[in-house]
Order: structure tokens, then C-alpha cells, then sequence
């Protein structure tokens, strides 16, 4: 855990890249609550509130007796919200860091077309 | 099942609560905080009914709480509680033969996962072991609530560890209240679910403890804009170094930015925010 966003976000964030990167599948459980506890370290009810928002966002559903599964249509959410970021965050401060240290608007095109060619 | 209200108290001329009231009704653990002489103790030992309250009414499962009438619901371990000088083998024989509620298997369940030795005397025992011991009869005991006054104090890291462990374990396979004073903050940060903090002997903050992992932070950058961004919010602690200010924040996040970084706080720097600069408080 680092200290920058609180640890129910990070938590929430960890499922999420996992369910993105398809670590799990639609309908598969997840780690229970216990589990994360132990292994990140951290109180279980911050693991059990990161749990329940992800349910209560429609990413995850209670499967009756067994646990935590994921949404059908938990992946494409997290692909629109994950583009979200990337064009309203990660391209702004892309460019103002490219700003920062005197890289002209022209060269970044360049950079990103010798970067996309590796 | 926990009820006080405008509880005070004051020996002669300390007041070590002041008009204090609180309700703790859900099982969990509940953290109890405070510096020393804050009113931890007579907090505690007025719940358990070991001291007569000067002002204000106390009641535990509906019923008042005194000297004369101490609740069957609570358990209480003092720091340095006393024992007959018995071994650990008789004191549990002894336990289970007063509370017929004594759980006699998980107590020596935990015996064993802290290596205790059934046979030596009480008074043989080091200072940690003598703690554990006392923490042991508690968690068996089979009460609704549980009061322990700084139990880790004398424990090594590795026993603490086991502690809380166990102390999770036996809220979770019995609901019960589980009230716990310690100074060592951030371990018990990853076991309890409620957080009350007491400072002169008044209530400071009583809350759910992920309210603190969501609320609490600090902001640290140029003072400028530090102060522009942070303006309206509830401050509790400034630390300036040059041109620099940091600075401690109880409330909702602000939006991330190139011009100052953002870390949250851990509850024992929460803590110190909030009880460190006598200036703070909501």
C-alpha cells in the first residue's frame, strides 16, 4: 500500500486491473475479504468497504454461499472509465510535462510516433 | 450496551472526564485513544463499575452501572492486573469454576499458540507473559463485552502480532464489544472497527474507522498554494519548513494537482495532529 489515495481506493483500483487484465473472467470469484486483509495488510473492514462499493457500482455480485463474482458487464466499465482517465488525465499531464521542460508541441508528435514504431 | 451519558469525574481537584457521553451499541472492536492522563483509564474502569462516577449516568445492558452493582457483562484487565499466585493450569480451573460461561478449550487453545507453560506459577512469569495470561482469561470468558487497558503493553512484536489475530478471531466466532486502549496505534489500525479518541477527558471523535482513511490527510507544497487549495477545509495541524507548508486535513479529498502532493494519514499521525497541537479539534 502507498500513501498517496486512501487504501479502500487502491484496493478497489487492485480488483479492478485484475479484472481488466482478465485475472478474472466474468462470473469468477474474486479474493475474499480475509484474504485481502492478510495479504495487503489492512483492516478488513476498509477491504470489506472496498467490496461493497464495487458491488454496489455493479462490478461485482454476491454469488449465494460462495462469495464475490465478477460482472458481466464489469470489464467494458472499467475499459470506458480507464479511457476517461487516459483523455481527460494522462493526456493533459502528458503535455504539460512535455511543457515543463521545453519540449515544443511539434517534437510530441514525433516522440509518440518513434515510441509507437519500437 | 454501552450508555453514558454527561458521565464526569473528578478526584479531588483533577477532572478526569468531563461531561462525557458516548453509546456503543454494535459488536466490534473498538479502539480507545488518548495521551496519558487524558481519562483512558477512568473511562474504562467506570464502564467495568470499579469507580463511582461524580456526575452523570452509566448503564450497561440496560442497567445502571456502580460500585455495588457492576455489570455481569463485562469483562475488565487492568495494565497490571493481579492474580493468585497459582499456576496458569489452576487459574484457568479456577476461572472456569466462578463463569460457567468460561470457554476452558479455546483458553488453552491460546496457551498453546503463545507457548505459555500450564505448570509455571503466576508470579514466575515475566511481565509480558503475566499480560498474556490476563488477556487470555478475558478472551475466554465469554462475556458481551471486553475492556483491555493497553493489553499489548509488555508484549514483543511477534506476540502482538499473535494478539491481534486473536483478538479478530474471537470477535468473529462470538460477537461480542471489545474495548482496547494501547498507544501503539498503527497496529491496532488493521484490527478495529471503531475508533473513540478522549482528550481531557472529553470525547474528541468517535468514529468508523475507515472514516480516517478517507477523510484524513495532509497537503505539502509552496504555502500559497497549499493555503489556496486547503481554504474552508478543517485543518488540524500546520508544519511550515521554509517556503514549504504541510499541512494536516480532516475532511473531504481535494483534487489532485502538479502544485502540491497529497499523502493520507496514517491514524497515528491523525492522532498527533489531532491531540499533538492543543489548538486542535472540531
Amino acid at each position: 500500500m502507498t500513501n498517496e489515495k486512501p487504501v479502500f481506493i487502491q484496493i478497489i483500483d487492485m480488483i479492478k486491473d485484475d479484472i481488466l487484465s482478465e485475472v478474472y473472467a466474468a462470473d469468477d470469484l474474486i479474493i475474499s475479504i480475509p484474504q485481502i486483509s492478510k495479504l495487503l495488510s489492512v483492516n478488513p473492514t476498509t477491504a470489506q468497504k472496498a467490496i461493497s462499493l464495487l458491488v454496489e457500482r455493479g462490478f461485482l455480485y454476491k454469488k449465494r454461499g460462495v462469495g464475490m463474482a465478477v460482472t458481466i458487464e464489469a470489464k467494458d466499465m472499467i475499459l470506458q472509465e480507464r479511457q476517461d482517465i487516459f483523455h481527460k488525465q494522462i493526456v493533459p499531464d502528458f503535455i504539460s510535462a512535455a511543457k515543463k521542460i521545453g519540449i515544443p508541441n511539434n517534437s510530441l508528435m514525433q516522440i509518440i510516433k518513434e515510441n509507437l514504431d519500437d | 450496551m454501552i450508555d453514558l451519558k454527561n458521565v464526569s469525574k473528578i478526584y479531588s481537584n483533577t477532572t478526569a472526564l468531563s461531561n462525557f457521553t458516548i453509546k456503543i451499541d454494535k459488536p466490534g472492536i473498538y479502539c480507545l485513544l488518548g495521551r496519558n492522563g487524558a481519562g483512558k483509564t477512568t473511562l474504562l474502569k467506570t464502564i467495568a463499575g470499579h469507580i463511582e462516577t461524580t456526575e452523570g449516568e452509566v448503564s450497561v445492558a440496560g442497567k445502571p452501572v456502580k460500585p455495588l452493582a457492576m455489570p455481569d457483562s463485562v469483562h475488565f484487565v487492568e495494565t497490571a492486573a493481579s492474580h493468585f499466585n497459582l499456576s496458569l493450569e489452576q487459574l484457568l480451573k479456577a476461572a472456569a469454576a466462578i463463569n460457567p460461561a468460561f470457554d476452558s478449550d479455546f483458553a488453552l487453545e491460546i496457551a498453546k499458540k503463545f507457548n505459555l507453560n500450564l505448570r509455571k506459577r503466576y508470579r514466575k512469569l515475566s511481565f509480558g507473559m503475566k499480560a498474556m495470561v490476563n488477556t487470555l482469561i478475558a478472551m475466554s470468558s465469554g462475556k458481551d463485552i471486553l475492556i483491555l487497558d493497553e493489553p499489548v503493553l509488555g508484549f514483543d512484536p511477534v506476540m502482538r502480532k499473535t494478539f491481534y489475530d486473536l483478538l479478530h478471531e474471537s470477535v468473529a466466532s462470538k460477537p461480542k464489544i471489545v474495548i482496547v486502549s494501547t498507544h501503539i496505534i498503527d497496529e491496532i489500525a488493521k484490527v478495529a472497527e471503531q475508533l473513540i479518541i478522549i482528550n481531557h477527558g472529553k470525547l474528541l471523535l468517535y468514529s468508523d474507522i475507515n472514516e480516517i482513511d478517507e477523510k484524513a490527510y495532509s497537503i505539502t507544497g509552496p504555502a500559497e498554494y497549499v493555503a489556496a487549495a486547503t481554504e474552508g477545509l478543517n485543518v488540524l495541524a500546520d508544519t511550515k519548513a521554509g517556503g514549504f507548508l504541510s499541512r494536516y486535513i480532516y475532511d473531504k479529498r481535494i483534487q489532485e494537482s502538479d502544485k502540491y502532493s497529497i499523502n493520507t494519514l496514517s491514524l497515528q499521525d491523525f492522532f498527533i495532529g489531532l491531540v499533538g497541537n492543543e489548538k486542535g479539534g472540531f
